[in-house]
C-alpha cells in the first residue's frame, strides 16, 4: 500500500496560525487580542496559541499547575478570526506555559488523533517554570507537532537555552501507540519565549538606539538564536522567516517603550516561531505593538501547509487492487504436489495374499514441499485401514523431485475380520480405503484404494457359511456381502462344510495329529507360508483332492475358521456362559445359540474330547486355546483371570471326567437341533453334502450331523 | 508476509453433489474467472480471498470439497473446522436438489452447532434447462431457516454477495462474542450486583 501511495495521495492546503505571547502574569480580559489572533486575511484552519508566564507564582510552580486556564481559552475563542467557526481541540499546560490548539469546526473530523505532553526544564529539571508543552496531532495523513517552550532566561545563558532545547527534543515523548518524539512528525512548529538575546553590538548603545524602526536587520546579526543555529548548536533543520518587527522584549508595561527600570534590560527577540518540515510556506510573521499589558509584545506567524491527504475513492480502489494481488499471490504460491494416480486398483484381492502398488508424487512448485498422510478420526486413528501399509507416510520433496510411495494390502489373519466388517457395512461402492495425502499448507488429495475382495471361508460366520450353496470361490464380493447381511433363520446345511471337511480330515489322521493344538497355535504360523493358500483353495473349492498339507496345518486352519469371524462362536452368551457353574447349566444356554454355532460347538467338543482321550493332544492346551477362541472377549482387554475362566469352562466340555454329562447334554442339544430344523430338513438333504460318506465315519459325537441324514 | 494482513480469519466450506459447480463458484470468487471444462475435485482444495466488511479486513479461507459420493464419509471430517458452509445444488439437476436434505443432515451430524449455513442454487443462467424452481429452493431454505441465493458462476451472478453475506453473518456472531468479552460488560454486571440487594430488600 505504501509503495503505491502516489496513486491515492494528494496534497491539500491548510492555513496554520501560530501565536506566542509571554503574558507576564497579567489578566487579558480587556486586551484587543484579535489584533494578535485575527491578523490574517482568511480564516485559518488551525491555531496553535502559546502563552508563557501565565502564572509564575511559587504555588503554581511547586504544585506544577497543569489545569488549562479556561478564562484564557474563552478569550482566545472570542478573539480568533470571525470568518470561521472554531472550537478548542486541546490545551496543555505546565505552570506558566500553556498551548491551546483551536480548529475550524469543518476540519475537526480530519483530525484523527491528538496527544499532549509536557516536559519540565526548571530547577533540577523538575520544576515547570521553564520547559515545554506540546501537542501532536494527525491531520489527514500528516502528523503535526506544536511545541511551546519557555527556555532559560538572561543574556549569558545561551548554553542553558541550547541545553533546554536538546532536553526537550530528547525527553519529550508522546504517549501514543508509536511513542512519537517531536522529530517523528511531518510538520513541526516550535513556538515560544525562547529567551535568546541580542549580543551587545559594537557602537550601539542601550536601549534607545535599538528601538529605532530599521534596526532589526543590524540587530539580528547579533541575535543569539541565529548565531547558535548557524553554529549548529540548536534547532537543527528549523527555519525562521525574516523578522521585520522590533524586538519584542522588554517593554515598560502599558507602553511601547523599552525597559526604563534600573535593570535597563537590553531589548531582544525573545518570542519566536520556527518550523521544520516540507511543504510549509510562511505567509506572515509579525508582532503586535498595540497590545501593551505585558513586558513582551505578542508574536504571530501564518503558514500555508500542504497536507498529505488520502483520496478515499482512489485509496479504496488501490486498496482493493492490493488485496486482490496479495490474495492472488498467496493462492498461486500455495504448495502443490502432483500425484501419479488417485485411484489404486488392486484388482482381485485374495485372502492371505499381499499385493503391492507403487505410485509417484512430484513437487509441482518452485519450493520445497512437505506432505504426509492425514491421520483419520477415531476410532481408526491411523492414516489407513488395518489391511493397508503406506510407506513412507511422511516426506519432504525438494524442488523438481519425485518420490515413490508404496501401498501394500494384505487381507490376512490380522485384518480379515475388520475388512469383512467394512465390506458388510459399506452402504455404497466399497473401497478398501481412501488415503488423504495432505500437502503442508496446501490441498488434501484423496487417493482411493480399490479392488475386489475374493471371498474365502476365513472370517465368515458359521451362519454365513451355512447359507452358501456352492463353494466360496464361486462367490464374488457383492454376493458375499448380501449373504453376510442375510439374517433369516434358514440355513442350507446344519454346519459349515469347511468346518466339517477339516474335522473329518483330522479325525482320519489318527495319531498323526499329535503336536496339533499347542499353545502357540494361535500365532497362525502356517498361514504365513505360501503353501497355506493351497489349504485355503482346498476349502474354498470343496475339493475332493487329498488334503494339501499337514494335520498340524489343518488344525491351524480349523482354529482360524473359528477365530476369524467378527463374533466368537459362543456369542452372544459368552459372558453368561462364563458365569455358569455346571455343564448342564451351560448347555441350556448353548441350546439357545443359532443352529450352525450350536452344531459346530457340540461337534467340536466331541472331536476334541476324543483326541484328548486318545492322548493325541494335551487337554490343558486344547482347553486354553479353544477357550480363547470360542469365548473371545469382544472388549480387547486381556485379563489373566478371564483366560483361566475360559480354560476351565472348556475343560468341562472336553475332559473325560465330564463325559457322561456332555453326552446327556449333547443328546438334548441334538434333539433341540432336530426340532429347530424339522421344517427345512427336506430342503437341506445332507445327501447334497459332499463327503457325506465321511459323516458316517465320524464316530460317537457325530450325532448332530448324522441326525440330519 | 510475516505481518498479519487481516483482522479476522473465517474458514468456509463448499459442499454439495458432484458437478453442481462448487469449484467454479470458488474460482469465480477468488480469481474472477470461469472455465467450462469439468475437472472433478479429488480431495480438498482451498483458496483465500480477503474482503472488507464494516472496516474489518476478513480473510476467507474457502475449502472446496470433492462432491463424489465415494468421498462423502471422508469429507465430513472437514466440517468441524468450518465457521460457514455453502451448500450448493444445480438448478438443472433434480437429484442434486433432493440431496440437499441429506447434506443438511450431514451438517447437523458433523459440523459445529453454530455453523452459518447458506444454500446456493447454482447455474441459474441456464434457464432453458432449469428443473428446480427458485420457489422450491426458497421453500427448503425457509423450512430449515437457512439463507438462500440462486447463483451463476458462469455469468457471475450473486457469487460475491453470497460469500459476503455468509461472512457478515459470521462476523455478527463474532462481534457478539467480542462484546461479551468486553471488560465494560463487567462494570455493568457489577452495577447489577450492587443493585441486587436493594431490589431484594424492596421485595421483602
Amino acid at each position: 500500500m505504501k509503495r503505491r501511495e502516489h496513486e491515492y495521495i494528494k496534497y491539500k492546503d491548510f492555513t496554520i496560525y501560530c501565536a506566542t505571547y509571554n503574558v507576564n502574569n497579567k489578566s487579558y480580559i480587556d486586551s484587543p487580542l484579535h489584533l494578535w489572533l485575527a491578523a490574517s486575511e482568511d480564516a485559518p484552519d488551525i491555531y496553535a496559541i502559546a502563552l508563557q508566564e501565565l502564572d509564575t507564582s511559587a504555588k503554581a510552580i511547586t504544585f506544577s499547575e497543569n489545569r488549562p486556564d479556561y478564562m484564557w481559552i474563552m478569550k482566545m475563542l472570542e478573539s480568533v478570526h470571525d470568518k470561521g467557526e472554531y472550537e478548542e481541540l486541546t490545551s496543555v499546560r505546565l505552570v506558566g506555559m500553556m498551548l491551546t490548539v483551536i480548529v475550524k469546526r469543518e476540519i475537526r473530523s480530519s483530525i484523527t488523533r491528538h496527544n499532549v505532553k509536557t516536559i519540565a526544564r526548571g530547577i533540577l529539571n523538575t520544576l515547570g517554570n521553564k520547559g515545554g508543552v506540546a501537542v501532536s496531532l494527525q491531520l489527514n495523513e500528516a502528523n503535526l507537532c506544536f511545541v511551546n517552550s519557555h527556555l532559560a532566561a538572561h543574556m549569558g545563558f545561551v548554553e542553558a537555552r541550547n541545553e533546554d532545547y536538546h532536553g526537550i527534543v530528547k525527553g519529550l515523548v508522546f504517549d501514543d501507540e508509536l511513542r512519537r518524539t517531536i522529530n517523528d512528525h511531518d510538520h513541526i512548529f516550535w513556538i515560544g519565549d525562547l529567551n535568546y538575546r541580542i549580543e551587545e553590538p559594537p557602537g550601539l548603545q542601550l536601549p534607545v538606539a535599538r528601538s529605532t524602526a530599521h534596526s532589526a536587520e543590524i540587530l539580528l546579526k547579533y541575535d543569539q538564536l541565529r548565531q547558535e543555529m548557524r553554529k549548529g548548536n540548536c534547532f537543527e533543520g528549523y527555519t525562521e522567516g525574516p523578522i521585520n518587527f522590533r524586538p519584542t522584549y522588554k517593554y515598560d508595561p502599558g507602553t511601547d517603550n523599552y525597559d526604563s527600570s534600573e535593570k535597563q534590560r537590553a531589548p531582544a527577540y525573545c518570542d519566536r516561531i520556527l518550523w521544520k518540515g516540507s511543504r510549509i510556506t510562511q505567509l506572515a510573521y509579525n508582532s503586535v505593538m498595540d497590545i501593551r499589558q505585558s513586558d513582551h509584545k505578542p508574536v504571530y506567524a501564518v503558514f500555508r501547509v500542504s497536507i498529505k491527504t488520502r483520496d478515499d475513492h482512489l485509496y479504496k480502489k488501490v486498496h482493493e487492487e492490493v488485496l486482490k494481488l496479495l490474495d492472488k499471490r498467496e493462492n498461486e504460491s500455495q504448495p502443490q504436489i502432483i500425484v501419479e494416480k488417485t485411484i489404486i486398483d488392486f484388482g482381485i484381492v485374495r485372502f492371505n495374499e499381499t499385493v503391492v502398488s507403487d505410485f509417484t508424487v512430484s513437487n509441482a512448485c518452485p519450493m520445497q514441499v512437505g506432505f504426509e498422510f492425514k491421520r483419520k478420526d477415531p476410532p481408526l486413528n491411523a492414516i489407513c485401514e488395518k489391511w493397508l501399509r503406506v510407506e513412507p507416510w511422511k516426506e519432504k520433496l525438494m524442488i523438481d523431485s519425485t518420490k515413490s510411495i508404496r501401498v501394500k494390502l494384505s487381507a490376512n489373519v490380522d485384518s480379515i475380520t475388520s475388512l469383512l466388517q467394512k465390506i458388510r457395512t459399506t452402504n455404497w461402492k466399497f473401497d478398501f480405503d481412501i488415503l488423504i495425502l495432505q500437502v503442508e499448507n496446501g490441498p488434501h488429495i484423496f487417493i482411493t484404494v480399490t479392488g475386489e475382495y475374493k471371498p474365502s471361508c476365513f472370517g465368515l460366520s458359521m451362519e454365513t457359511l451355512c447359507r452358501t450353496d456352492r463353494p466360496l470361490c464361486e462367490y464374488d464380493q457383492q454376493q458375499i456381502k448380501d449373504l453376510m447381511n442375510d439374517e433369516s433363520p434358514e440355513f442350507r446345511v446344519t454346519m459349515p462344510r469347511e468346518f466339517f471337511l477339516l474335522i473329518d480330515y483330522l479325525h482320519k489322521q489318527g495319531p498323526k495329529v499329535e503336536g496339533a493344538f499347542t499353545l502357540d497355535s494361535l500365532e497362525f504360523k502356517h498361514a504365513r507360508n505360501v503353501e497355506f493358500n493351497d489349504i485355503r483353495d482346498w476349502l474354498d473349492t470343496w475339493s475332493n483332492n487329498e488334503f494339501p498339507g499337514t494335520p498340524q496345518a489343518a488344525a491351524e486352519a480349523l482354529l482360524m475358521l473359528l477365530h476369524l469371524p467378527e463374533k466368537p462362536l459362543l456369542d452372544p452368551y459368552v459372558d453368561d456362559l462364563l458365569k455358569t457353574k455346571t455343564t448342564a447349566e451351560a448347555m441350556e444356554l448353548v441350546s439357545l445359540l443359532s443352529s450352525p454355532k450350536r452344531n459346530v460347538f457340540v461337534h467340536l467338543c466331541m472331536f476334541l474330547r476324543e483326541g484328548i482321550e486318545r492322548k493325541y493332544y494335551n487337554g490343558m492346551h486344547v482347553a486354553t486355546i479353544f477357550g480363547r477362541v470360542l469365548l473371545r472377549s469382544t472388549k480387547k482387554s486381556d485379563d489373566y483371570y478371564r483366560d483361566i475362566n475360559c480354560r476351565e469352562f472348556m475343560q468341562r466340555f472336553i475332559s473325560n471326567g465330564e463325559m457322561s454329562t456332555l453326552s446327556s447334554s449333547s443328546s438334548s442339544a441334538s434333539s433341540a437341533t432336530g426340532s429347530h430344523h424339522n421344517h427345512h430338513r427336506a430342503t437341506t438333504p445332507v445327501a447334497k453334502m459332499k463327503n457325506s460318506a465321511s459323516n458316517a465315519s465320524l464316530s460317537g459325537g457325530s450325532t448332530a450331523a448324522v441326525d440330519s441324514s | 508476509m510475516a505481518k498479519k494482513t487481516y483482522d479476522l480469519l473465517f474458514k468456509l466450506l463448499l459442499i454439495g453433489d458432484s458437478g453442481v459447480g462448487k469449484t467454479c463458484i470458488l474460482f469465480r470468487f477468488s480469481d474472477d474467472a470461469f472455465t467450462s471444462t469439468f475437472i472433478s475435485t479429488i480431495g480438498i482444495d482451498f483458496k483465500i480471498k480477503t474482503v472488507e466488511l464494516r472496516g474489518k479486513k476478513i480473510k476467507l479461507q474457502i475449502w472446496d470439497t470433492a462432491g463424489q459420493e465415494r468421498f462423502h464419509t471422508i469429507t465430513t471430517s472437514y466440517y468441524r473446522g468450518a465457521m460457514g458452509i455453502m451448500l450448493v445444488y444445480d438448478i438443472t439437476n433434480e437429484k442434486s436438489f433432493e440431496n440437499i436434505v441429506k447434506w443438511l443432515r450431514n451438517i447437523d451430524e458433523h459440523a459445529n452447532e453454530d455453523v452459518e449455513k447458506m444454500i446456493l442454487g447454482n447455474k441459474c443462467d441456464m434457464t432453458d434447462k432449469r428443473v428446480v424452481s427458485k420457489e422450491r429452493g426458497e421453500a427448503i431454505a425457509r423450512e430449515h431457516g437457512i439463507r438462500f441465493k440462486e447463483t451463476s458462476a458462469k455469468s457471475n451472478i450473486n457469487i460475491e454477495s453470497a460469500f459476503c453475506e455468509l461472512a457478515e453473518a459470521i462476523l455478527d456472531k463474532t462481534a457478539g462474542r467480542e462484546s461479551a468479552e468486553n471488560p465494560e460488560r463487567v462494570v455493568i454486571d457489577r452495577r447489577n450486583n450492587e443493585k441486587a440487594p436493594a431490589y431484594k430488600s424492596c421485595c421483602s
